[in-house]
């Protein structure tokens, strides 16, 4: 079962390459102001500030997604997106308690809105915030006895036996907290940054669905509730494609 | 910042991320729990001593024969075919693949050889896969047998097997007024169940004659008073009843051999009570009045008419049958009645105090209080059930008797117990009939609510087992249990506050004890032999919660 949600919690993920981790710094602001950009503090924009747009597809383990990210100030952009983890994990992990064929889903989808702040002009370390609402966030595990177990003298086949349904749902709204590493939009066309953080989860629920022989254990859902209630913490470890617009 | 820095906040993300997630596993104190019930019909057959004053116990343990026509449907109540009675339970139950109904019943025959007890033999007829039946077998003790019987165990001498004129007699005793004789004429060859000649010296002979005067000799009656199947001339009758004037349990070993043949008939005469009935004529016997005189198959339990007596006066001034025997076995002088009375007889019991459930005795009775049958629930007959105000109770099966009545004992085939009776009533017409029982002052009752699993010893699995549980009230009689048909490892009933209970079960060829008080407090169950647990009492409900368990072979 552990596994079940480590592979929940790890989801799929990626690698990129080609990322030159020097052109990650910001660029100094009179590099902007060369470039004869909007100067009027007045009017609330900063000399040489330019809102600057990308498109991001990201992948992770939270899945893979898109988000449009705007530049609000120099040191702050917000990125608007939604993200799926669509993962199906046969025999993932196993019952030492019955030998079974296990089915393991796991289907997350949000929508998210982040800010990144970065607060040193030399160095891409941004600090990321923001929330996500998790339209679905749910994993299922689809367990059925493969042979006949056998209790004392009373041999159970697996069509006597049943299966067992268990789901967890984190459905909900989800605050996030992390860092980023390197510049959040690329000084070119196209630049890759690292996304380290966690949504808080709501607390999951459970549910257990059980047939046959194994029907009773409906009955264990409130300890299984009790024990995954700290399973909160989505660790998020995503890599960034920008595209700038 | 450099790449060892980012790479130093990305690995303390993911180790807070996962410590915090990780510290509970998610199957943390889980016990998987399985139903075990995938067998049908559970029958409790249970053997007790008949003579419920003997101290003598019957064998912790001992095998049966299942047969008859369904009997390769029958299994163990906990699977398996080793039919092993363990301290007088047999759990029985029917395969998966059963499929009993009224209109399709399984019919199997039990039958026991316990070592110093009379032979036993029981027909089962089974209409339902879900309701559990209990069903008690009296054995009748050959050096104790139960008051209203007789029992002789006489060694006379053979030569090669054949028999001077012999004469073999059971004596009247306290509970017993009549006698009988079996006589074996000179030059009779003893013979086996094949028809072979049997060579041997020594002629052991136990005879046990069952007098109508009692009711436990009367409970003891092989197969009961409405065998399944009855053969006459050829043909197989259903819907039985029969009216006895007596029977006899005759066995002979020739050396070790058992006998079962003669190469001339044996004559057996046996006296009739002098209060017995002739339900044709619903007066006392009289002479040339017919009985008709049948065996039985102990290991079939099928019935098979042989021939008619008639009624004389023998030498002591008593009544008295004579008839012959080719043959060894259970010998019956029964009036029949075939599919009698087409009307049912529907009981209903009336108990001045509410919600009292006693363990009372109620059976049906002659005018001269000739035990006929007992109460007949769940298509069984039970001679001890427990009753309760409004119980309704039909007896389909009813004898084509003139007058009855209904009787209720206390105890266990004690006449001088009685606590309740109706009129005398004709069962046929009669139709229904509600007796009224006036019982002293209740004890302070308290719910039991019983959980009892087998815990796999390697596995985090429990098997909520179907099982019969046997409750015994430890200043009780042994004969007295309460006899609870766990389901699905539950079971909800009521027992004496305060009171010290055996708890027992057999299950998966064990059997598994503990005790204890079921009082107002929680409790833990002493471990005395494989069963162990404890008991949480709910105020509110007034309820003991007792968990049982007991280790279980998982593979």
């Amino acid at each position: 079962m552990k596994h079940m949600i480590l592979v929940l919690l790890i989801g799929s993920s990626f690698i990129a390459k080609g990322q030159d981790i020097k052109d990650s710094a910001i660029p100094p602001l009179q590099a902007s102001q060369n470039q004869g950009t909007k100067t009027n503090i007045q009017g609330g924009v900063m000399p040489g500030f330019k809102h600057k747009t990308a498109f991001t597809v990201f992948a992770g383990t939270q899945g893979f997604g898109a988000d449009i990210r705007y530049g609000v100030l120099p040191k702050l952009s917000l990125r608007l997106g939604a993200g799926v983890t669509p993962v199906n994990a046969p025999n993932a992990f196993q019952l030492n308690d019955f030998n079974s064929a296990i089915g393991l889903k796991v289907n997350f989808t949000n929508a998210h809105l982040l800010a990144d702040f970065q607060p040193f002009h030399t160095s891409g370390l941004r600090l990321v915030f923001g929330a996500g609402y998790f339209i679905k966030a749910r994993t299922d595990a689809d367990i059925t006895p493969k042979q006949s177990e056998q209790y004392g003298n009373v041999t159970l086949t697996p069509d006597q036996l049943g299966n067992l349904k268990i789901s967890a749902s984190w459905q909900g709204i989800a605050p996030y907290l992390g860092l980023g590493l390197f510049r959040v939009f690329p000084r070119r066309i196209f630049n890759i940054n690292i996304d380290l953080g966690t949504y808080y989860l709501t607390a999951p629920k459970t549910t257990i669905i059980a047939t046959g022989a194994l029907q009773p254990n409906e009955q264990n859902n409130d300890q299984l509730q009790q024990n995954m209630s700290s399973y909160r913490w989505l660790p998020v470890l995503q890599f960034n494609f920008n595209f700038k617009l | 910042m450099n790449f060892k820095h980012y790479f130093a906040i990305l690995v303390t993300f993911c180790a807070v991320a996962l410590v915090l997630d990780g510290c509970k596993k998610p199957t943390d104190n889980i016990t998987w729990s399985v139903n075990t019930d995938v067998y049908k019909s559970p029958i409790l057959v249970r053997f007790v001593n008949a003579n419920s004053k003997s101290t003598t116990a019957l064998p912790t343990s001992f095998s049966v024969e299942i047969s008859g026509q369904n009997a390769d449907q029958v299994i163990m109540g906990s699977g398996g075919t080793d039919f092993e009675v363990m301290n007088g339970f047999l759990p029985l139950a029917l395969a998966e693949t059963a499929t009993p109904s009224p209109q399709n019943p399984v019919v199997f025959n039990v039958y026991a050889n316990i070592p110093g007890f009379a032979p036993i033999s029981q027909t089962f007829i089974v209409t339902s896969d879900t309701t559990a039946v209990d069903h008690t077998l009296l054995a009748v003790e050959y050096a104790n047998p139960p008051d209203g019987t007789s029992v002789v165990d006489a060694h006379t001498s053979l030569t090669n097997g054949i028999a001077p004129a012999t004469t073999i007699s059971t004596s009247t005793t306290a509970t017993m007024t009549e006698t009988s004789n079996i006589s074996i004429a000179d030059g009779t060859q003893m013979m086996d169940v094949s028809g072979n000649v049997i060579n041997a010296g020594d002629l052991e002979s136990k005879v046990v004659h069952f007098g109508t005067g009692t009711e436990s000799s009367m409970l003891s009656f092989p197969g009961g008073f409405n065998p399944v199947d009855v053969s006459r001339g050829g043909q197989s009758f259903h819907d039985v009843t029969f009216k006895t004037g007596g029977f006899l349990s005759i066995k002979m070993f020739a050396g070790s051999t058992e006998v079962k043949n003669f190469s001339k008939p044996i004559t057996v005469q046996a006296e009739l009570n002098n209060n017995l009935i002739n339900p044709e004529t619903n007066q006392p016997v009289q002479v040339g009045d017919t009985i008709p005189i049948w065996s039985m198959n102990e290991q079939t339990g099928q019935w098979k008419y042989e021939s008619t007596a008639t009624a004389a006066i023998d030498g002591n001034g008593k009544m008295v049958v004579q008839f012959q025997a080719v043959h060894l076995s259970c010998w019956n002088i029964d009036w029949w009645f075939y599919n009698p009375c087409r009307n049912v007889l529907r009981v209903t019991v009336h108990i001045t105090i509410p919600n009292f459930r006693p363990q009372y005795e109620l059976v049906l009775v002659d005018a001269n209080g000739q035990y006929l049958g007992g109460l007949y629930t769940d298509n069984t007959w039970a001679t001890v059930v427990t009753l309760y105000d409004g119980l309704t109770t039909v007896i389909p099966v009813v004898p084509d008797i003139g007058l009855v009545r209904l009787v209720v004992y206390t105890r266990r085939g004690d006449p001088s117990s009685i606590i309740a009776q109706t009129a005398l009533f004709n069962p046929c017409t009669q139709g229904a009939i509600t007796i009224t029982i006036a019982p002293p002052g209740p004890p302070q009752l308290i719910n039991v609510h019983l959980n009892v699993t087998g815990k796999c010893t390697n596995k985090r699995v429990i098997a909520n087992v179907s099982a019969w549980v046997f409750i015994h009230k430890n200043s009780d009689p042994w004969w007295n249990w309460n006899i609870i048909y766990v389901r699905r490892g539950q079971a909800d009933f009521k027992l004496e506050q305060g009171v010290s209970y055996s708890v027992e079960t057999y299950y998966g060829g064990g059997y598994y004890v503990t005790s204890g008080v079921f009082d107002k407090n929680d409790m833990n169950f002493p471990t005395e032999h494989g069963l162990f647990g404890n008991a949480t009492y709910n105020a509110a409900t007034n309820t003991v919660t007792a968990n049982l368990s007991f280790n279980l072979n998982c593979r």
